[in-house]
């Protein structure tokens, strides 16, 4: 009882600070205890509070006592054991929340990306995919990172030149994608599905994973193009 | 001053150092699980480890250094 009560307490903590974006009326299952992630934020916070309440009294401890053999030990867990705890969920939770659409959207220069997305009006191949729910979660991460641990690593890497540039204010307009577009994304979704073999020929399929033919030469734009010169333009689009 | 009093105000110091290290560290986490942004992951990856690293040499040292005092290393 004790437990389900700090359970509940634990996630309600994090609650108001982390609305669930899958929440689309949608009725919770039964038992519902938050997500990961909410968990994630939720113990984090808890854990790091603790901690800097526990710096501060050993902090009065120690100048009141000196150092002793109870406050060796506390020191050690609250300089070292603990504050490891709580940078790997802050990381976590960092890693998570920054997938997300929204972080994305948070840059002015990409709002109009993110407009055109939720726009009900538009028929971009992005929007299609973000409307129907093609992709559940993640929207813009998923299409635009290579999958497996480095396309991990190499999304992070490029996000940290993003937030760069957007700081400085040194992009260019028309924005473009670093590299071309990879086929790959598609494919590994699309790739092997009933639907995308029914509507290929066979002769197109290698062209299409070697990347010499490109999804997008078909199916593309991704973004209507004028989303890359104006920073307004998915946002008046959609109005 | 003898050397004993001389390590035990290093000593003293480098566990504020690694105390506020933490601090600092403690509250980039709080920032960013409140309210992650681009920035707030950005400082928080670049200034978090590294910082937490310190905090442990730091407290590593003063541990060392009372080990050689009372001679057990």
């Amino acid at each position: 009882m004790k437990l389900r009560l700090a359970a509940v307490l634990l996630f309600l903590a994090a609650s108001p600070l982390a609305a669930d974006p899958r929440d689309f009326g949608v009725p919770q299952p039964k038992g519902w205890l938050g997500t990961t992630s909410q968990w994630i934020q939720g113990v984090g916070l808890v854990f790091a509070v603790f901690n800097l309440v526990l710096l501060v009294l050993l902090w009065r401890m120690v100048r009141r006592q000196g150092v002793t053999a109870a406050s060796k030990a506390l020191l050690l867990g609250a300089i070292v054991v603990i504050p490891i705890v709580v940078v790997f969920l802050a990381t976590a939770h960092g890693m998570g929340e920054s997938m997300k659409t929204e972080a994305c959207g948070a840059c002015h220069i990409m709002e109009s990306h993110v407009a055109d997305l939720r726009n009900p009006k538009s028929d971009s191949l992005a929007s299609q995919h973000y409307k129907n729910r093609y992709i559940q979660e993640n929207h813009c991460y998923t299409c635009h990172s290579d999958y497996g641990f480095a396309g991990t690593v190499g999304a992070k890497l490029a996000g940290l030149g993003h937030t760069w540039r957007n700081l400085t204010g040194r992009y260019a307009l028309p924005l473009k994608t670093r590299v071309p577009f990879s086929n790959l994304r598609c494919l590994s979704c699309h790739g092997g599905a009933q639907n995308f073999l029914a509507k290929h020929e066979k002769d197109e399929i290698p062209n299409l994973m070697s990347g010499k033919d490109s999804c997008l030469d078909c199916h593309g734009p991704a973004h209507p193009p004028e989303t890359a010169t104006e920073p307004e333009a998915g946002k008046r689009a959609a109005k | 001053m003898s050397d004993a009093e001389g390590l035990e105000k290093k000593a003293a110091r480098a566990l504020k150092l690694a105390a506020a290290f933490t601090g600092i560290v403690l509250l980039l986490s709080i920032v960013l699980l409140i309210k992650e942004t681009a920035y707030t992951f950005v400082l928080f990856m670049f200034l978090g480890p590294p910082l937490l690293v310190l905090a442990a040499v730091a407290l590593g040292w003063v541990i060392l250094q009372e080990l050689k005092i009372k001679k057990v290393l």
